[in-house]
């Protein structure tokens, strides 16, 4: 009986998720160290097809229609691109703040 | 239930939801190596391009991330002060309004917006409120300085109307009780080694004190005191600290932010100065208490660590920013303003004792100080062109630049110490702000020697005429002698703080080493326990100290652990008897990558690791301190232990101690720096590389696949660790520091010591289960500072 009930749950939460709704991405991309906000800045998600938004006057992006999960998403700058990763929650609006001071590595030792 | 009919089940569920997914193109299955046909390679390799998770889930409402900071279940104390800010995350199409703010039921709402206003009309610029530059589509204000007069559990709850609709947070802060008690506690003194986890104790102890027959031939201070702990170490964004909340947690009860100080994160991050703030036990028992405060470090003295006890930023690099705020001097002309920090200017205490590097903070600009003596770059001083040593002397400091002038200084006055940093120009890594390691500076005294060799040997970089002047010395080992250790250094430091405290007064003073960090992420692991050592020799100091029996608490820990651990012995002989390498020869290029299997006694890879003998066969080192300074007088003796991460960048190794330190990486993380140990075994990096890309692609492209080697990148050292740390603590109140606790838990612990509570006990309260916090929920209007 037990293992009945936990089966009925999982499958209620299997079909629950296959209904994958698509979420709003949101967030700004900037770099606290340096007090620092990119805009026009390209970001790229590496969901299938790619999805691309850039970022305003404030540093602010959306990215819409993206279904729950793990991503990697591409911050490109003017001399580097940087690779975060983000994770979409199934919530209406997942805040993804992208502060390179964070994803990037110190690349000095007083950094850390 | 049987499993053959789990499985019947389980298969029919399977069918069942097959059936009802809908064919899957996009989603989280795009992180998978493969498309769901399970042969045709997705477009994106999800390992290609490491890089740290962007965000965290966070106490927010999920359709504005509207939140309030402090964030929940921060830890305060009784008169504490923080400022409490409400902010959305998400910008709405017309201009948010706060609709109604309350603590345990009774609002607050309209005290917080004639507070906003009446910050608003001092500094319409909105800095005061931390709103400069925040957009008009999203809400944020924060009252500064706010505190809880009663112990307890408080519930803040936030609505704001956003397009329309309110929208609701709830935040929960536990106020630990506090009521000072004169004359149980009336020093604290906080030892933090940076990065020194539990191994780089244990590698100190094997070193400094020997064993044999497997039983210690001694203990460090550290290892005799009253009570121990274990520390988890986490930020509030992420499971590794780096230094800054690593240490301010501890003194704040506040989870903050990785790279923040004494803050926590807001929405207008182009401001690193106007984040919501908290006060720390410095600055509160000076305020409160009228007690001295000091820092001690050998690292630049506006570093993270030291900086967690007396500043206030989100961005741990506003160096000068912080320098001004250790003397609470604050000008419009400087990188501290004084408008739009009123709040700021009204939190910090000056520190009465500052000792540590980095003089190019304190420096204006091509100051000749800067270059002749401190061996610094004219071009590395204050942009804002102040000098904050006549600063600091017209505020009453001594201002002392080397042993002798610190030895000479009055203990009537408040002292600011700045000392020469690690200049040669032949190491690397370690950087002419941080003070040279204990190990160089042992050496620069013939006190120590590395592979036989002294302070005399040109290897070791210490024979000629400093860099840019001879103001330090005439030599580089003069001026590394001149240099104080960490023991002189506190034992200034405690003469200066009692004779300022006086026999009434009291007194904290927090002590940092560290390169036992520093050394460590360059992989110097040899120094790392010089360094371990040197914290505990300066410890001892205290211990021993007849002025502090019996009223001071003594607190050793580390911000967080790196990922080294011992690993075996070495016998450094073996090495060098045969010439540079093992028998048989190997690589002595410098092109790498090495061929694996090659056969050429110049290209085949060191067998190396022969050298060092692992679990069965780790026999006892055998380090000598024949001159009892509580040093070894050589860092490679007969067998030494030998220390690996579990975290790194590529880099080679021969088991010998590097005569000076070197960087691990060359030109990228995926590269050894061929200056150092080129004949060493090559040990592959296993960090991520980030900023990976030789060219932008083009947009809409996929991600490079070219860059799936990652033969660039800036994770060129090795990293800190997410293990819980060891802390150790005597003296009144000590008993409070037993368990297993958070970094934050460290605030409430000492502030029940100076309470005059010395048993865990009282860190109970019935039905509670917060240590240190009544079970009661005292009224909103105990929330005060409006």
């Amino acid at each position: 009986m037990r293992y009945t009930a936990w089966l009925i749950c999982t499958a209620i939460i299997v079909l629950g998720s296959s209904a994958a709704p698509a979420e709003t991405v949101y967030g700004q991309v900037y770099d606290t160290l340096h007090g620092k906000i990119y805009k026009n800045t390209k970001v790229t998600l590496n969901s299938t097809p790619p999805k691309e938004a850039t970022t305003n006057e404030q540093g602010q992006y959306w990215l819409h229609d993206v279904k729950p999960g793990a991503y990697l998403v591409q911050i490109m700058l003017p001399n580097q691109d940087v690779v975060g990763r983000l994770v979409v929650y199934k919530i209406p609006t997942t805040i993804a703040n992208l502060d390179l001071s964070k994803i990037e590595s110190p690349s000095e030792d007083d950094a850390y | 239930m049987n499993l053959k009919r789990v499985t019947l089940s389980l298969s029919a569920l399977l069918m069942l939801s097959t059936l009802a997914l809908p064919v899957v193109k996009a989603g989280p299955d795009d992180d998978a190596r493969f498309k769901q046909d399970g042969t045709t390679r997705n477009s994106v390799d999800p390992i290609q391009n490491g890089g740290l998770l962007a965000d965290s889930p966070t106490n927010a409402e999920p359709n504005t991330g509207l939140r309030i900071m402090p964030p929940t279940e921060t830890q305060l104390i009784v008169g504490q002060r923080f400022d409490l800010r409400i902010e959305t995350q998400i910008p709405a199409t017309t201009a948010p309004t706060l609709v109604s703010l309350t603590v345990n039921g009774t609002s607050i709402a309209a005290s917080f917006a004639t507070t906003i206003s009446s910050q608003d009309t001092t500094d319409p610029s909105g800095l005061e409120s931390g709103k400069k530059t925040l957009s008009t589509l999203l809400y944020g204000n924060t009252v500064r300085n706010l505190t809880f007069n009663a112990p307890g559990s408080y519930t803040v709850v936030a609505t704001v109307k956003v397009d329309g609709t309110n929208r609701t947070i709830t935040n929960n802060y536990r106020v630990a009780a506090y009521a000072f008690k004169p004359n149980t506690v009336k020093h604290v003194v906080f030892f933090l080694g940076d990065g020194m986890g539990l191994p780089v104790r244990s590698a100190a102890r094997i070193i400094g004190k020997g064993i044999f027959e497997g039983r210690g031939k001694g203990k460090l201070n550290m290892d005799s005191m009253d009570e121990y702990g274990l520390v988890h170490t986490s930020s509030y964004d992420s499971i590794i600290t780096d230094s800054a909340p690593g240490m301010a947690n501890y003194v704040t009860g506040l989870k903050q932010p990785n790279n923040g100080l004494n803050v926590s994160a807001d929405n207008t991050p182009d401001q690193t100065l106007d984040n919501p703030r908290i006060e720390t036990l410095w600055e509160f028992m000076k305020r409160t208490q009228g007690w001295k405060t000091g820092v001690v470090t050998d690292a630049a003295v506006f570093d993270a660590t030291p900086a967690a006890v007396a500043a206030h930023t989100r961005a741990r690099s506003d160096g000068n920013a912080i320098t001004q705020q250790y003397l609470d001097y604050y000008t419009n002309t400087g990188a501290q303003p004084a408008t739009g920090y009123a709040g700021l200017q009204k939190l910090t205490q000056p520190l009465d004792v500052i000792m540590g590097g980095g003089a190019n903070n304190w420096l204006p600009l091509n100051d000749p100080t800067l270059s002749s003596f401190y061996q610094i770059s004219g071009s590395s001083g204050r942009s804002d062109g102040l000098n904050l040593f006549t600063q600091a002397q017209s505020q009453g400091y001594s201002v002392v630049q080397n042993l002798a002038q610190l030895t000479a200084a009055p203990n009537t006055q408040p002292l600011l110490g700045i000392f020469t940093g690690e200049f040669r120009l032949t190491s690397s890594g370690l950087g002419n702000t941080n003070l040279p390691g204990t190990l160089d500076r042992l050496v620069a005294r013939g006190n120590a020697t590395i592979q036989g060799l002294g302070a005399s040997s040109s290897a070791l970089g210490m024979t000629g005429a400093p860099p840019l002047g001879t103001g330090c010395g005439a030599t580089i080992q003069a001026c590394y002698a001149a240099v104080p250790s960490k023991p002189e250094m506190v034992t200034k430091a405690v003469s200066v703080l009692n004779t300022l405290a006086g026999s009434s007064g009291g007194w904290m003073l927090m002590v940092e080493q560290s390169q036992s960090d520093k050394l460590g992420h360059i992989l110097e692991y040899e120094r790392v326990v010089y360094e371990a050592l040197e914290l505990d020799n300066a410890l001892g100091i205290v211990q021993n100290d007849s002025t502090l029996t019996g009223n001071t608490l003594t607190i050793v820990s580390a911000d967080h652990a790196q990922p080294e651990t011992i690993i075996g012995v070495s016998l450094p002989g073996s090495i060098t008897a045969s010439g540079a390498t093992p028998p048989g020869g190997c690589f002595t290029g410098t092109a790498y990558p090495l061929t694996l299997g090659g056969s050429s006694s110049t290209t085949r890879p060191c067998p190396l690791q022969d050298v060092i003998g692992t679990f069965n066969d780790g026999t006892f080192p055998t380090y000598v301190d024949g001159n009892n300074d509580g040093y070894p007088d050589e860092s490679d003796p007969t067998v030494k232990i030998v220390l690996d991460d579990g975290g790194r960048p590529t880099y080679s190794q021969d088991y010998l101690t590097n005569f000076q330190p070197l960087s691990p990486s060359g030109s990228s993380a995926a590269l050894p720096n061929p200056a150092r140990d080129a004949n060493g075994i090559l040990l592959t990096g296993n960090m991520p590389s980030a900023s990976i890309f030789p060219t932008q692609p083009n947009p809409g492209a996929a991600l490079s696949t070219s860059s799936a080697n990652k033969t660039n990148g800036n994770t060129t050292v090795a990293p800190h660790s997410g293990d819980d740390v060891p802390l150790s603590a005597s003296g009144p109140g000590a008993d409070l520091f037993a368990g297993v606790y958070e970094n934050t838990d460290v605030h409430v612990r000492i502030a029940n010591a100076l309470s005059g509570k010395v048993s865990r006990r009282n860190l109970k309260y019935t039905s509670s289960s917060f240590a240190g916090v009544p079970n009661t929920s005292p009224a909103g209007t105990n929330l005060t500072g409006f």
